[in-house]
């Protein structure tokens, strides 16, 4: 899937489920995803979008600092 | 370019100095007025200096704890300038050979020995030295020179070969990896293979040495660094310097015993490490100190003011479970509010004392650079049992999520209310149970009694695993996120008022079942629970 469909699909649930419903791609994630149940419910959804697996290792908390590294980290798993 | 502020450095000087002489004998020492004294008497010890229960290690031979404090202190006044004043590159070197004198002094040299062993063999299985490291040629000559034994000798030959070789790996592939998951879990293997020993094969019962117990005390620790190391967040390539700093500062030899409390694997430390101007930190670690202080030397005395308001209200109070417990033995149970009373009296104790240590401990990494987070942050003004969990032991925590939930939650299929309550009933149940029981095994010793009376507090823990999972599936059925306490008008602070009364009324319930069993039979319990409940 090309980068900015991921990168609308990210926005747009994370708009949803942010009290900023202007977030950016490279809005800073950290309050947002600090608390563990956040973070799955982000994984469930990516987990469904795009078919893919999560291991602990990809939960590092550079991978989802902002929008934009979260899309990083999705085309990554995708191509690997 | 770092820029020094010599007021800093002298604030934390003397905050130090302030802490050695409250904590300690000097106090006695060099007496300050009688009028003074005496107007400090209520906050006083018997000792005649503040109650501190910062340095619990109690083994035949060890320095008295007035003894371990000082050398705690006046350790961590040449780790802080010689890490303020040192260049980036500089820092870790002294405050890790600062932290290992402390452990030499302390525990003594076998202690000593016994953990540079475990940490360097740990280290070499996983690393490559960094060639051309001078700090590690330092460790080698360190080794060989100080301890001058066996181990000592074989670890810095093993070292200075690896070095001269140029920085080859020492054990690669399944091997390698094997033997440092093997490393790394040691103390649970040894626990259990001791427990297995005495249940099974009918052993005598027995006691660490303090060699393990110091080695032992930082095994959560340990497991993180090896995770971190699994999921490739640790280079290969690192000296033993960088290795080391992950887990020793003053704050290591600060409430010794709760060694593991602090801190996570290599990532975040070095993630942490300098993450903001070094005054602001040695500032905010200041704080901390000051906080560490007000829980743990005036925290018993605000339990005791606590005490008297309830007794003031017309109820009887009870200042430990052991008194309860007797009375129900003879089938007598107090009033549901003078219990009530007696839990949240029991629980402020405890938060105060494993506060106080957690402060102290943050501080003392701050002070020496390394922008940690907050343990035991508010946390009993929480207002739902998830926050609770998050603001209580934080690191604790982390490691449950990281080595338990994580795994559980990635690998399972399946609904999400089906993840979210098993991976929570494996972090906050079997975990937490886990990692309890390892504990109070190595504090207590490996003994079938005291291992039924670990067993006996499950409840604890599946009621702990329940109450979280009830809040976070009935946090997944609302609107996200939720809305501050403070926002959402009268009504908004009324449910945030309930909530912190559940959270609280729940947590000291909880905890009830923690305390008890492990000393007084079921029986009991449920009596004192049940006249808790006015039934």
């Amino acid at each position: 899937m090309p980068q900015p469909e991921v990168l609308e699909a990210v926005l747009g649930y994370l708009r949803g489920n942010s009290p900023d419903p202007d977030l950016q791609a490279e809005s800073n994630l950290e309050g947002l995803l600090a608390e563990s149940l956040a973070l799955m419910e982000l994984i469930i959804f990516l987990e469904d979008e795009y078919g893919l697996q999560f291991q602990r290792a990809d939960l590092d908390p550079e991978n989802f600092s902002t929008p934009q590294r979260i899309v990083q980290l999705v085309l990554r798993k995708q191509a690997s | 370019m770092e820029k020094h502020r010599h007021e800093v450095v002298l604030g934390v000087l003397g905050a130090l100095a302030a802490l050695a002489y409250l904590w300690t004998d000097w106090m006695t020492i060099w007496a300050p007025p009688p009028r003074v004294t005496e107007a400090l008497k209520p906050w006083l010890g018997p000792e005649g200096y503040f109650h501190s229960g910062v340095a619990t290690l109690t083994f035949p031979g060890l320095p008295e704890m007035n003894t371990q404090l000082q050398i705690l202190l006046l350790l961590t006044a040449p780790a802080f300038l010689l890490s303020y004043y040192l260049p980036p590159p500089r820092k870790k070197l002294p405050v890790v050979m600062l932290t290992l004198l402390g452990v030499g002094l302390v525990c003594g040299s076998r202690a000593l020995l016994a953990l540079g062993a475990f940490h360097l063999s740990f280290y070499l299985v996983l690393h490559r030295p960094r060639p051309r490291s001078g700090p590690d040629l330092l460790w080698a000559l360190a080794l060989a020179g100080l301890w001058g034994d066996l181990f000592g000798f074989l670890g810095a030959a093993l070292l200075w070969g690896l070095y001269a070789r140029g920085g080859e790996g020492f054990l690669k592939g399944a091997g390698g990896r094997w033997l440092g998951s093997l490393l790394a879990w040691s103390p649970l293997w040894v626990m259990a293979a001791g427990a297995a020993g005495v249940a099974l094969l009918g052993w005598e019962p027995f006691k660490f040495s303090l060699e393990f117990v110091i080695l032992a005390w930082s095994w959560i620790r340990i497991i993180w660094y090896h995770a971190d190391y699994r999921d490739g967040r640790v280079p290969t390539e690192l000296s033993l310097t960088d290795y080391l700093a992950t887990f020793f500062s003053p704050a290591y030899l600060a409430a010794l015993p709760s060694g593991h409390m602090i801190g996570k694997g290599y990532s975040y430390h070095s993630r942490s490490f300098l993450a903001r101007d070094k005054n602001t930190l040695a500032l905010s670690g200041l704080a901390y100190l000051a906080w560490a202080f007000v829980f743990l030397s005036l925290g018993p005395w605000l339990v005791e003011g606590m005490a008297e308001l309830i007794v003031q209200l017309k109820v009887p109070v009870f200042k430990t479970f052991d008194q309860v417990m007797a009375l129900a033995k003879l089938n007598i149970v107090p009033r549901p509010l003078s219990l009530w009373g007696l839990f949240l009296i029991r629980v402020a104790a405890t938060y105060f004392l494993l506060a106080g240590f957690s402060h102290l401990k943050v501080g003392l990494w701050r002070l020496m650079g390394y922008d940690l987070e907050p343990n035991f942050d508010w946390a009993l003004l929480s207002t739902n049992f998830l926050e609770f969990w998050r603001r209580f032991n934080f690191y604790l925590r982390e490691f449950y999520l990281t080595v338990f939930y994580y795994p559980v939650f990635l690998r399972l299929r399946g609904p999400r209310w089906w993840r979210t309550t098993v991976a929570i009933f494996a972090a906050a149940g079997a975990g937490n149970f886990l990692a309890h029981l390892v504990d109070d095994t190595i504090a207590q010793g490996v003994d079938p009694e005291r291992l039924w009376a670990n067993l006996r507090t499950l409840p604890y823990y599946l009621g702990f695993s329940l109450a979280l999972t009830l809040n976070a599936l009935w946090q997944l059925r609302q609107p996200r996120p939720l809305p501050k306490p403070w926002k959402g008008g009268w009504k908004g602070v009324a449910w945030s008022g309930l909530g912190l009364v559940l959270t609280l009324s729940t947590y000291i319930w909880l905890r009830f079942f923690h305390y008890t069993p492990m000393y007084h039979p079921f029986a009991n319990v449920w009596k004192v629970a049940r006249g808790a409940l006015g039934l």
